[in-house]
């Protein structure tokens, strides 16, 4: 069998990835009670798309198996298409920045979120000038805390471990 | 006519509604314009916005955000050689080279008068259009609701890339996400995996945030923010023709506009099938028609015209299967089902029945005329105002920034932490699928249509006495899933020959 070619790497891949989450979702779709009374049970259209995402996936990985086996895969990739050119460092570290908004929001609040996710993204993409990043980040929460909680009165909830309220208070409290 | 006046009234007398169209305007040009960025990346931030607002400013301001999100894009792709979305990507070859020759203000220009006429052409064409339509398809009972919600699945899915087969598993995926929840007849809840918040179903605010709006975040990260923003001609000699185009330049596109808006609004038509394919089609179509094909792509005035009106036309067409059968178009109309069902509007043919939702539909397309009014002058004039000002903005200050709005805005739809953290997972989804060639728009399309899709498929086998074969032995019904299996096909023996 010749080497793999980086778009047929990728197909696989794709094809592992759809085998997988129909896998699960087929298996998730078969735990679904049913109404032995009912025309068509709960679990029939779930279990349907499962299966087909399955069975596509496996069949997007005998395509690519097939056409790198002939050599006639388009090739090159263009930038932004395949992994060939991706940066995983980069990606971890948004996600990162991510996680850190997530956890904090659900441990303090949503102010305390803002300020602290929005320092670590902008240390993330390149800024290095402290100032820069202390002021808009602390500007920046507190514009979100009034747009946000003042303005569209959404749910600003007490985080799980640390009460910050009174100071979130200070802008969005009527 | 009568009800279209009727609609300009509606919205001459809602000052909300008018200040909603301005701002939809405004918006959808700046966010177009910075690369990466698209429409709908800019109406999943907005979307919580218009919940708070009334049915007719949320509407049409998400709707001219559509529209002028669009037209933005060509700012980019004529300034930074970057295209704001994917409709400009053939406006970048001639629009380029016409701003490094010192005529950005002209190309500019160009991009809007096209932009205009071929996003005036479409909307009249869903005008008149629509309600036509919508007569013979409020008929259809649940059987032949199915098909059509099964042909667009298909069809989606073989158009909307290069792979039949990527295309087909993103609507799967898409319609498998819409099965987490409660079952819509039983209310017994489905691949919810124990969580009690998921009963409730994904919601499509953090969906949108993520595949469209994280996942170009992660992109513009990884590139190193590399967007080529601030490489403006402003070195060059410039005259006063260089500037704006003129009376003859305008008599030798009008021709190309026209048949480039036509272009665009059959493909716009077509579910699936958006902005970025009517662009290279009347791209392709235009140069084959020239005497001098050789010299496009050096900086022409009908290379910008062509694409530009041919992926503006696209936007009102797009939305005639989502008024006349309830489908979603393009990904945009697949967002404004979401906010006419927050606003208790049913989607589908029976929109033109009830005197309130039809009022509401007539003041949405005048909406959408008044926006390309505007989106059109304030692009003529400020365009290039517009433009350089981006240019000023540092992607590593204003990224951040996009990412928060994003992730801030999957919290308001429903003050749910849950919901910021599906948007980072489907962030991280949408940057996987886009490397890997999947398509995140068809996910978004088949996410909003599974549920009809399920419900019709469930009523039709109740008032079956064949079974299954009521699917087939109604004409209508069989017709559309022939339809869909012939696209399918057609496509599939297509992409096999090319490779082949």
């Amino acid at each position: 069998m010749p080497i793999l070619t980086h778009v047929a790497k990728t197909d696989l891949a794709a094809a592992a990835v759809c085998a997988l989450i129909g896998g699960f979702f087929a298996v998730q779709s078969w735990w679904i009670p049913i109404d032995p009374h009912a025309t068509v049970s709960s679990r029939v259209v779930p279990l349907f798309i499962s299966f087909s995402v399955m069975a596509l996936g496996l069949l997007l990985g005998c395509g690519a198996i097939l056409r790198n086996a002939r050599g006639t895969e388009p090739s090159p990739l263009l930038p932004g298409h395949g992994f060939h050119d991706a940066n995983f460092r980069q990606v971890m570290v948004i996600v990162g920045c991510g996680a850190v908004y997530v956890a904090t929001f659900w441990a303090v609040n949503f102010l305390v979120a803002n300020a602290l996710a929005l320092l670590v993204t902008l240390f993330a993409f390149g800024n290095r000038k402290w100032s820069v990043v202390f002021a808009l980040s602390l500007s920046g929460a507190v514009i979100y805390q009034i747009i946000f909680m003042r303005f569209m009165i959404l749910d600003d909830s007490v985080g799980a471990l640390i009460d910050a309220s009174a100071l979130s208070n200070i802008f969005s409290a009527y | 006519m009568y009800d279209l006046a009727a609609g300009f009234a509606t919205l001459f007398s809602d000052p909300e509604a008018l200040f909603f169209v301005f701002a939809g305007a405004f918006v959808g040009i700046v966010f177009g314009a910075l690369p990466g960025l698209t429409a709908s990346a800019a109406i999943a931030m907005l979307l919580p916005l218009s919940f708070f607002l009334g049915a007719l400013p949320a509407l049409a301001f998400l709707y001219v955000i559509g529209k002028s999100g669009r037209y933005g894009g060509s700012i980019a792709a004529i300034l930074f050689n970057t295209p704001g979305t994917a409709a400009s990507a053939a406006t970048m070859l001639d629009g380029y080279p016409m701003a490094q020759r010192g005529e950005a203000g002209k190309a500019l220009r160009i991009a809007t008068i096209a932009s205009v006429v071929g996003d005036l052409c479409g909307e009249l064409i869903l005008i008149f259009g629509a309600v036509y339509i919508a007569s013979y398809t409020k008929i259809f009972g649940p059987a032949e609701y199915f098909s059509i919600y099964a042909m667009a699945f298909v069809v989606i899915g073989s158009v909307v890339g290069k792979s039949v087969l990527k295309g087909i598993i993103s609507t799967l995926c898409g319609a498998l996400a819409a099965m987490i929840g409660l079952d819509i007849i039983s209310n017994t809840p489905r691949l919810t995996l124990g969580i009690a918040q998921l009963e409730e179903g994904l919601a499509i605010v953090p969906l949108l945030t993520g595949l469209f709006v994280v996942s170009e975040v992660i992109i513009q990260a990884e590139k190193g923010l590399q967007a080529k923003m601030g490489k403006i001609e402003t070195d060059q000699p410039r005259s006063e023709s260089a500037d704006y185009m003129t009376w003859a330049e305008f008599r030798h596109c009008l021709p190309v506009i026209l048949r480039s808006s036509v272009i665009g609004s059959i493909i716009g038509i077509i579910p699936g099938l958006g902005s970025s394919v009517a662009c290279f089609v009347a791209y392709g179509e235009e140069k084959r028609r020239s005497k001098h094909p050789e010299k496009w792509g050096t900086g022409l005035v009908e290379g910008i015209a062509a694409p530009e009106s041919a992926n503006n036309a696209v936007s009102g067409p797009s939305m005639i299967p989502l008024l006349t059968l309830g489908i979603p178009g393009s990904t945009i109309a697949a967002i404004l089902i979401g906010l006419f069902l927050v606003h208790g509007i049913p989607v589908g043919p029976t929109i033109f029945d009830t005197p309130y939702s039809r009022s509401l539909i007539f003041a949405l397309f005048a909406s959408g005329l008044l926006g390309i009014v505007a989106y059109g002058a304030i692009g003529y004039w400020f365009g290039p105002f517009i433009g350089r000002t981006i240019a000023l903005l540092p992607p590593r200050l204003l990224y951040p920034f996009i990412l928060l709005t994003a992730l801030a805005a999957a919290y308001s739809g429903r003050s749910s932490i849950l919901d910021v953290l599906v948007a980072l997972v489907f962030g991280v989804i949408g940057y996987g699928m886009r490397r890997a060639g999947f398509s995140v728009a068809a996910f978004i399309i088949a996410f909003v249509l599974a549920r009809s899709m399920e419900e019709t498929f469930r009523q039709s086998l109740l008032i079956s006495d064949n079974g299954m074969l009521i699917f087939l032995t109604e004409p209508v019904s069989l017709g559309f899933l022939l339809l869909g299996a012939s696209v399918t096909i057609y496509r599939s023996v297509n992409a096999w020959r090319r490779r082949a």
